[in-house]
């Protein structure tokens, strides 16, 4: 008797211990427990529940391109993205391949994403050419770009302007080619500047370079730059060109707004959820009803406990995932509450009664367990997007409820009984009936 | 009190299942022949979605705005627009249009209703490569679980046990599939979340009935099958009506409460949660019942 009022307050404490720890967060030096509301260090919240944007582009390489130079480029590509990320300060952002010739990049509380996408997906390709169309010079025969504010003639007026250095062969090719557009008719004399097939500038060419050219490995780009759209051009064009054009071929945004709404309202669905179960528990299997409502608490502080620890990235469907594991939580506990019950009304003492309502119980709660568990381990490894996250916290769900519901609820029910608690009435099997 | 058969109302219960999954298996088998009766998601067609915030009821008036807007922004009609959520936003489906199009539906919006950029809830954009690969995965995905179930199932039950469960499961997903084409659910991933969740979860119905008749049969052997298999529903009623209104109350709270995605999601789970519980007793028992009487007669003879 004393044996198990020990053991069940100490359990309980255990519970109301964890609870603690995962709602307030410990630190015990070598090891911490971050809290649950701690998005910083414990779990992760997708971008679908605090708004951001989900990017996919697709390298539009040849199909002749072998998988070895493809993947180099795709690599170059990734790192590139990354630089431009850096460079736009989005510095929470992620990058990641997926499959052969895509990569994701999921950049959180972004306010314009078409913005992103047009930045991040240009090819960033300079091109200077002649009015007819030849090319002068390449991004390739660029050594250096640097974005600078001040006065370029004797006007004094100041602007933003991009200083390009070239390397040696691409200011041979710069003299070459301003050399031609000098000697042009007019209205033929200038050089076309383009990035990515769009006009930035035409400067024109003098005359007076007709016989030398435009010598000396710096050029100027002007445009009526900002200071931000100065600084992005000598940015993209000092990391070179992607090695081919980026298509945008998913995209993904949510406002903050959005995903706060989801989130509460889906915390709030679960807490009712809860609430209404542990209610429908008590009321009908009375004392087991209520070790099943403290198992179940102690399958959310669980379930709370691995989300942190493991860092989980929350989506809005693993929020599903979370509740609806929640009802089948108390599955097992059903299934052997009721061969309790039977066991009782053959005139078992209740201690065998458990024993056997748990023992008889077992196969049919690993096999419903099992095949559940398979659906979320297929969807798993073959869904795409945020239904991942449905699949791990439901897998989650399925091995942690089974935990609880078969040892945390079996150790509770034992000491309780051991308390000398074996009215019959406790057990909602007052009433002896033949089924 | 008169005691409900599951045996001898096999027949009705057989009626009102095919009424039940009549239009998803119409909608199924007419889709490769061009068909096309489901609200088919972006996820799986390609195309565009922009949800706003209008901050003010969303009126006819305001849906002929938009729907110029859209043309004159995207060179192409939107494929629908509706009120959503409480009434205030606007659900814009568009083709899959490139983001410089989608800027400018952004910009003119913001012009002509006085938004500002919070007012955009969320865009989605998925082009017909991508959704096809979806498509793939999903379809990957439904046969690798059916697969997997039936091995198992094969493993853990008796043949007959095997074919019983699988056809409830069949049968679920099927009233799923009509619950999406008489509500025009929008048919994507979540789709497949929810099949498989329910191929997972409905058949512990069976499970738990079928352990029970297992366990019956070797108690009794002068009783008729059909008797067996009626006493062992009966016996397992009340937890199979118990552990599906306890999983109910949770995701039933979520279609309440929960944010129209998740409520599109919720809504086939809970559809097929109670087609599972329900299929169980009503068709797989008797069903089983029915070929082990085929079987004993064969015997007999």
């Amino acid at each position: 008797m004393k044996k198990s009022v020990i053991s069940f307050v100490c359990a309980m404490l255990v519970i109301a211990l964890l609870g603690f720890a995962v709602i307030n967060g410990v630190d015990f030096g070598f090891f911490k427990i971050p809290s649950i509301t701690n998005t910083d260090e414990g779990v992760r919240l997708g971008l679908d529940l605090v708004g951001g944007s989900i990017i996919t582009f697709e390298g539009m390489a040849d199909d002749t391109i072998s998988a070895e130079d493809l993947n180099r480029d795709m690599n170059a590509v990734e790192s590139m993205l990354r630089g431009r990320l850096d460079y736009l300060q989005l510095y929470e952002a992620s990058v990641y391949r997926v499959g052969e010739r895509r990569v994701t990049v999921e950049i959180p509380s972004i306010s314009d994403p078409e913005e992103a996408v047009q930045k991040l997906g240009s090819t960033a390709q300079l091109e200077f050419t002649n009015a007819d169309g030849e090319t002068v010079i390449l991004g390739s025969d660029v050594k250096q770009a640097t974005a600078k504010f001040g006065a370029l003639d004797n006007t004094g007026v100041q602007q933003n302007y991009v200083e390009v250095v070239l390397n040696e062969e691409g200011a041979a090719k710069f003299t070459e080619g301003t050399k031609k557009a000098a000697s042009a008719s007019d209205g033929k004399n200038y050089i076309l500047i383009t990035l990515d097939g769009e006009e930035i500038s035409r400067p024109s060419v003098n005359a007076q370079y007709a016989t030398t050219g435009i010598t000396g490995d710096t050029v100027v780009i002007t445009g009526g730059f900002t200071a931000e759209s100065s600084g992005w051009l000598a940015n993209v064009i000092s990391s070179g060109q992607l090695p081919f054009s980026l298509e945008q071929v998913e995209m993904r945004s949510v406002g903050a707004q959005l995903g706060m709404s989801a989130l509460s309202s889906s915390i709030k669905a679960g807490m009712i959820g809860i609430l209404l179960v542990m209610i429908f528990m008590i009321a009908f299997y009375r004392l087991p009803g209520v070790v099943s409502a403290i198992a179940l608490l102690f399958y959310c502080i669980l379930e709370a406990l691995v989300l942190v620890i493991f860092r989980v990235n929350l989506s809005l469907p693993g929020i599903a995932g979370i509740v609806l594991s929640i009802g089948m939580a108390v599955d097992a506990n059903v299934i052997i509450f009721e061969r309790i019950k039977e066991e009782l009304r053959l005139g078992k003492s209740v201690k065998s009664a458990i024993d056997a309502g748990f023992h008889r119980a077992f196969s049919a709660i690993i096999d419903s367990n099992v095949t559940t568990f398979i659906a979320a381990l297929v969807l798993f490894f073959f869904g795409k997007g945020t239904i991942v996250g449905f699949a791990i916290t439901l897998g989650l769900g399925i091995i942690l409820s089974m935990f609880t519901a078969l040892t945390v609820t079996r150790f509770l029910l034992n000491s309780l009984v051991g308390m000398k608690i074996s009215n019959l009435k406790y057990f909602g099997a007052g009433e002896r009936r033949d089924a | 009190m008169k005691t409900f058969s599951a045996t001898k109302n096999f027949k009705y219960s057989v009626i009102v299942v095919v009424v039940l999954i009549a239009a998803g298996l119409f909608a199924l088998l007419s889709a490769p022949f061009g068909l096309n009766l489901f609200n088919m998601d972006i996820d799986f067609a390609g195309g565009t979605t922009f949800n706003y915030a209008m901050g003010k009821q969303v009126d006819p008036t305001m849906i002929t705005e938009i729907d110029a807007i859209v043309l004159e922004a995207t060179g192409a009609k939107a494929s629908s627009i509706q009120s959503a959520g409480d009434g205030t936003e606007v659900l814009i489906k568009t083709l899959d249009v490139p983001s410089d199009m989608r800027d400018s539906l952004h910009a003119k919006l913001l012009e002509k209703f006085t938004l500002t950029d919070d007012s955009r809830l969320d865009v989605q954009n998925v082009s017909p490569a991508v959704g096809k690969d979806m498509q793939t995965s999903a379809v990957k995905a439904a046969l690798m679980a059916a697969f997997l179930m039936l091995i198992y199932i094969t493993i853990r039950f008796d043949f007959k046990s095997g074919v019983a469960a699988v056809t409830c499961l069949a049968i679920d997903v099927l009233i799923m599939v009509s619950a999406y084409i008489v509500f025009q659910l929008p048919f994507n991933m979540n789709f497949i979340a929810a099949a498989l969740t329910i191929f997972g979860y409905s058949i512990n119905s069976s499970i738990i009935t079928f352990d029970r008749i297992r366990e019956n049969m070797h108690l009794a052997k002068r009783e008729t099958i059909d008797s067996v298999v009626d006493r062992s529903v009966r016996q397992t009623l009340t937890r199979n009506i118990n552990t599906t209104m306890t999983t109910l109350f949770t995701i039933v709270m979520i279609i309440i409460l929960g944010v129209p995605s998740l409520r599109n999601f919720a809504i086939p789970i809970t559809v097929g949660i109670v087609s599972g519980a329900c299929s169980s007793i009503l068709i797989a028992a008797p069903l089983w019942a029915t070929m082990k009487n085929k079987e004993k007669r064969k015997l007999a003879k």
